[in-house]
């Protein structure tokens, strides 16, 4: 038997399409708002253009990095940020969509997965996160 | 903007009163802060320049950076997160550089 303890409890709509969390990004004292779609697939956070142009960031003065979907690829730029969900708050790396007309804001493994511990029950709508603490 | 044009600026604002020209010092104050962060180049985090600059030395690997420096490699995120620990600095950026020419999934 194995177990977890959990820091935070957050409950969600299990009617819904997709398992959504409230996402806050900062830089400097710019902060956007927005929901985000946990996706255990995506290999980064994604997130569209307008919301780092909100926080006064020039999107393509980051990286350019191209990724890939079931039906093509699409294009955006990397940037350094802070990302805060749920009260876990830590420097991260994101991308940000070229194409204004990209409205999916995505939360994957590099940059967020990979910095918490993620413990989703769809069966309740419920979805526990905890902070991870190297050993 | 010419010297005599600022010149005449100072020279006025010798004239003013200090409650005028602590209105002065925070609309400047402001205008400073807002070519800061909304300017023409927008705001660019330290830590994006050094991975535009270092991408193609550190691709595939793993990288722990800190305004705008290196702290640490290595080959997975638990790796860099406890060197730079050891090395004292707190919330490190940890994040993943992609190998050169890659199309990583994202998400459906």
């Amino acid at each position: 038997m194995h177990s977890l303890d959990f820091e935070n409890l957050i409950l969600y709509d299990a009617g819904k399409a997709g398992i959504s969390l409230d996402v806050e990004i900062q830089l400097g004292n710019s902060i956007a708002n927005f929901e985000a779609k946990i996706d255990t697939g995506a290999e980064a956070c994604i997130f569209q253009r307008a919301y780092g142009e909100q926080i006064g960031i020039e999107i393509e003065s980051g990286e350019l990095q191209n990724f890939s979907t079931a039906t093509g690829s699409f294009k955006t730029y990397g940037h350094s940020l802070t990302l805060i969900t749920a009260e876990f708050r830590f420097d991260s790396y994101v991308f940000f969509a070229a194409d204004e007309s990209f409205r999916k804001n995505v939360l994957g493994r590099y940059g967020w997965l990979n910095r918490l511990i993620v413990c989703i029950n769809d069966y309740d709508g419920k979805l526990y996160l905890n902070r991870y603490e190297s050993e | 903007m010419s010297t005599a044009i600022l010149d005449e600026i100072v020279e006025k604002t010798a004239q003013i009163s200090d409650e005028e020209r602590d209105k002065l010092i925070q609309v400047l104050q402001e205008q400073k802060e807002r070519a800061k962060q909304n300017g023409k180049k927008g705001s660019v985090h330290p830590n994006t320049i050094w991975v535009k600059e270092h991408h193609a030395e550190y691709a595939g690997k793993h990288v722990a950076l800190k305004d705008g420096e290196l702290i640490a490699v290595g080959e997975t995120i638990k790796e860099v997160d406890l060197k730079a620990k050891e090395k004292g600095i707190e919330n490190p950026l940890l994040t993943f550089l992609f190998p050169l020419d890659s199309e990583p999934f994202g998400g459906w």
